[in-house]
């Protein structure tokens, strides 16, 4: 994989974040980053990274993800990150990856049974290849969050052997299990990493929230070394 | 078959003078579908007749404007390739008789007028007012229901909402106001119009398919007053539109994508709204002075067995209306069918001429002239009279004996002014990640941004203030208007113009009349003077409920959306308190000797001194002042002088420095303050609502540089206190509270 700098964002008709996903991809150094339309495979060894952005990827009428796990992209997701491709899903891209099993545990209705939109403290406690790095740990980020179905419970039967990277820092706006915010697995060469709140929200310094530029970072370097 | 043509006219809400000149303009009968089409053609709704003399007047041109009133949406440049596209619509009638699905569609309705122009709209907000929710819980509800409406679809479209304002007051127990404003960014070079449509081109409709709700929404519910116990029926529920914001969303990118990729083959372009495929046919052959051709078995349909009269007045959501280059029609159904799974039908064709001809199962059951039936022959409306109430400052004051600290308390609980977190944290504000500043700062500012790229952002700013509109609407507007360029000014931008959204009850009032007719000068007075015209707007009339066999009117209340731009958002001015130990001065406009003595037209005087003369006795409006305040907080900008800036407004300044200590995280400052030796009336100063004051805080090594800009904006400066780490806030020598306490008491009220 080394040399293919190409990072994709996956896109469903109703992903909403696509954009600003994309626009972060192709701020970071020496990234080709591209829309991935749902319809089309993804095959082996074609991305590099594969965002899974946030929004209501079919509306979500039914079930958050329920029908963007169908999709042809989903499809050949696992076999992608097998070969060594790092996934990285945001808010309704957790919903959906957890949706497909390819992440265990479930996502519930907020505690509140409310949409939430704020600023959300998270702490590192995790290494997460590529995405955060053993210097994170201890640090203390802000990512917004906006999310009604953000609420994580951990699945007895589900044997996925995966760990979480970041907990909610303090208040624990949506009701999660221990706080979780994140949940990070390997995956053959590749990864795994969905999150609720969101990194590429507090990228711009000009939004005055540049926390998640470590994160992006961190993934730019750590996979160019590998 | 003997219809009862008149009858049916009558019904379908058209006056007796206009079906005689309905008939006389024809030369004929109409068809029943004919008189169905202009029941709703010439509703108050979409024809705008009894306002439309007064909006005439409005100023509506700078160098800034692309496109003025008129359009699905006006225009301003932001930069050589950029425009910014704006407007604010209400759904006032609908939000009230089905409050999710009322202000759902509201929401979509005004993000179609957006795009339709070319524009990806970037930030929505919404101005809301209803009964007392506090002690009536019908109220509780509408506000549930609108909140959450306007949540399940402006969250799921994915546009930032990023500003907005919620209060209560009496006058709107019959009648909520939902008023929804958005803002998006457009390429220059790809705007799209419905006034430029040519003849031998292919109509095509795209989107929802249609079905047969809303059918008569803009004539029988949105131009008519309420009775109090016909509405939340199921006769007037049947009338409101029901809406999917997923097909929105794909309607959304859809259409901005053939105008991207199909920009020379897309002719012209209207969104379906009120009164759906016969207002967007007749505004589009209207204004482009062209004919057209439609085959109503084409439209898409939800149901079987639609006839002909519900095909042209279903509101069905989320549609499109288009006239595209003959021979591409294939190519746009590609992008819009195969990509997206919207619908997409070709119609028709426009043709030369202005007859809007429209078959059905081979039969023509529509021939209108377009030009000659556009507008309604002129209404009969009674001279405007407004009377301002007469107020008598000799009345005995009742004397206040509340300690300062209780009415900081209860001016904090007010709802107008009170923390709207609870609600705000229901809509998605970072989305498009692009919000500087969002809820909770004097504006709204959004990163214009390119791909990443470029500094250059987009502020705005939405006030009604009722309690001065019921007392002088032309006051009311005027002020709107100026505390919408006053608050621009305090984060860094420049107003450059704004939309109006206008809220009035029965218009066939010599009352309501002269409302009208004063709001117009009112706007005009500050539009002249800061070059901000009007580009945008919407007349709400018929906001009248009959309770108990009186009608009682909503007070005035026009939001003006001030809309703006700065040259960097990194410069962008938050509204609270950034650092411990930083001083915080008044700006003010007016010269010592001239201060008001009295805190008239307040908060205070209204609820708290409960004194009717007081509250009716508004404050002077200095518009030179105005100006100069403008330009002092602009060119304090670039030199970054003021840590934070937020204007003195509702509940005055006690309020305004209350406000400054909360901070976004949920934490708290100190205030250390001394107005001890202070020569104004101690409650006038504190809670009084002066025009033209801000409160700036700034280093107290910048003392100087804020002394010369005092000088060279001949402003009058006033050092209030410090910014205090410790959570006490203090204005000595008599009001004294812990911060947290007062945050408490603010986020207690939504």
């Amino acid at each position: 994989m080394t040399g293919n700098r190409s990072w994709a964002v996956v896109q469903f008709p109703g992903s909403n974040c696509d954009h600003d996903l994309l626009k972060v991809f192709k701020s970071l150094p020496g990234i080709a980053a591209q829309y991935h339309w749902h319809e089309d495979p993804i095959e082996v060894g074609q991305y590099e990274v594969i965002g899974i952005p946030g929004g209501f990827s079919f509306g979500d009428y039914l079930r958050a993800g329920a029908i963007a796990k169908l999709s042809n992209a989903l499809k050949g997701l696992e076999k992608a990150v097998e070969a060594g491709a790092h996934v990285l899903g945001i808010c309704n891209g957790f919903q959906i990856l957890v949706e497909s099993r390819l992440l265990p545990g479930y996502l519930h209705v907020n505690q509140s049974l409310r949409f939430i939109s704020k600023n959300a403290a998270l702490e590192v406690k995790a290494e997460a290849y590529p995405w955060i790095q053993k210097e994170d740990i201890g640090k203390v980020w802000h990512f917004p969050i906006a999310h009604r179905f953000g609420n994580y419970q951990k699945s007895k039967i589900d044997a996925l052997d995966a760990s979480s990277p970041l907990y909610y820092f303090g208040e624990n706006p949506n009701g999660s299990a221990e706080g979780i915010a994140a949940v990070y697995r390997q995956l053959g060469k590749g990864s795994l990493f969905a999150l609720m709140p969101h990194p590429e929200r507090a990228f711009f310094g000009e939004t005055r929230n540049a926390d998640g530029q470590k994160f992006f970072e961190n993934a730019v370097k750590a996979v160019a070394r590998a | 078959m003997s219809i009862d043509l008149k009858a049916l006219a009558l019904a379908c809400g058209l006056t007796e003078k206009e079906w005689i000149h309905f008939r006389e303009t024809l030369k004929r009968d109409p068809s029943p579908t004919e008189i169905q089409m202009i029941g709703v053609m010439w509703s108050e709704h979409c024809s705008y007749k009894s306002s439309k003399r007064f909006l005439r007047q409005l100023r509506t041109h700078s160098e800034a404007v692309l496109q003025g009133p008129g359009e699905n949406a006006g225009l301003v440049s932001l930069d050589d390739k950029r425009a910014i596209a704006f407007k604010i619509e209400s759904h006032n009638h609908p939000s009230f008789v089905e409050p999710f699905q009322g202000a759902a569609t509201g929401v979509g309705g005004i993000l179609r007028d957006i795009f339709t122009m070319g524009a990806r709209p970037i930030a929505l907000g919404n101005y809301l007012r209803f009964g007392d929710f506090r002690n009536d819980s019908k109220h509780r509800l509408l506000l549930e229901g609108v909140v959450s409406g306007i949540a399940h679809y402006g969250n799921c479209m994915g546009i930032p909402t990023t500003g907005g304002h919620i209060s209560t007051n009496k006058c709107y127990s019959g009648n909520i106001l939902v008023n929804v404003f958005a803002l998006g960014v457009v390429d220059r070079a790809k705007i799209f119009k419905s006034a430029s449509a040519a003849p031998g081109c292919s109509v095509m409709i795209w989107g929802a398919r249609t079905g047969r709700d809303g059918i008569h929404g803009a004539s029988l519910l949105a131009s008519a007053d309420f009775e109090s116990s016909k509405t939340q029926t199921k006769e007037q529920k049947i009338r409101v539109q029901v809406g999917d914001p997923f097909k929105e969303k794909t309607l959304m990118e859809a259409t901005l994508e053939v105008m991207d990729q199909l920009s020379d083959k897309l002719i012209a372009i209207q969104d379906m709204g009120a009164a759906g495929l016969t207002c967007s046919t007749m505004e589009i052959s209207f204004k482009s002075n062209v004919g057209m051709r439609v085959d109503l078995n084409q439209v898409p349909m939800r149901e079987e067995g639609m006839q002909p009269f519900e095909l042209l007045l279903s509101e069905s959501q989320e549609r499109m209306l288009a006239v595209v280059q003959k021979g591409s029609e294939a190519a746009f159904r590609k992008i819009i069918f195969d990509k997206w799974g919207c619908e997409c039908a070709v119609i028709g064709e426009t043709i030369p001429g202005d007859r809007l001809e429209m078959f059905f199962n081979g039969e023509k059951v529509v021939d209108l002239p377009v030009m000659e039936i556009q507008d309604p022959p002129p209404a009969d409306l009674p001279e405007p009279a407004w009377v301002n109430p007469t107020v008598n400052l000799n009345a005995p004051t009742p004397s206040d004996v509340k300690k300062e600290l209780e009415v900081l308390q209860l001016l904090l609980k007010h709802p107008s002014i009170a923390s709207k977190k609870n609600v705000f944290e229901r809509y998605d504000s970072t989305v498009g990640a692009s919000t500087v500043l969002g809820p909770g700062h004097d504006a709204a500012v959004i990163w214009a941004d390119e791909e990443g790229k470029g500094n250059r952002g987009i502020a705005f700013k939405g006030v009604a203030d009722e309690d001065h509109y019921q007392i002088d609407p032309l006051y009311g507007a005027q002020s709107a208007l100026l505390k919408g360029i006053r608050a621009l000014a305090c984060v860094g931008a420049k107003a450059i113009a704004y939309s109006d959204g206008v809220n009035l009850g029965n218009p066939t009032t010599p009352k309501v009349q002269g409302a009208l007719e004063r709001t117009v000068k009112g706007l005009n007075l500050a539009a002249e003077v800061f070059d901000t015209p009007c580009i945008s707007g919407n007349v709400s009339l018929y906001n009248q409920t009959k309770t108990d066999g009186v009608s009682r009117d909503i007070f005035p209340t026009t939001f003006v959306m001030t809309v703006g731009a700065l040259d960097d958002v990194r410069l962008a001015r938050p509204s609270i308190f950034q650092k411990a130990g930083s001083e915080v001065w008044m700006v003010d406009i007016h010269e010592p000797s001239s201060v008001e003595t009295l805190p008239g037209g307040s908060a205070y005087a209204r609820i708290i001194l409960e004194d009717a003369n007081l509250a009716a006795h508004l404050p002077p409006i200095d518009l030179s002042g105005e100006k100069r305040l403008q330009n002092a907080l602009l060119s304090a900008q670039a030199s970054q002088l003021f840590l934070s800036c937020r204007e003195v407004s509702q509940g005055g300044l006690a309020v305004a420095l209350a406000k400054a200590c909360f901070k976004e995280n949920g934490q708290v400052w100190g205030f250390d303050g001394d107005l001890s030796k202070s020569q104004s009336r101690r409650d006038t100063l504190l809670f009084g609502e002066q025009q033209g004051r801000v409160i700036v805080e700034i280093d107290a090594s910048n003392r100087a540089l804020l002394m010369k800009l005092g000088m060279d904006f001949k402003l009058q400066l006033k050092r209030l206190g410090t910014v205090a780490k410790e959570p006490v806030y203090r204005v000595r020598p008599s009001l004294s509270g812990a911060t947290d306490e007062l945050r408490e008491i603010w986020e207690s009220v939504f």
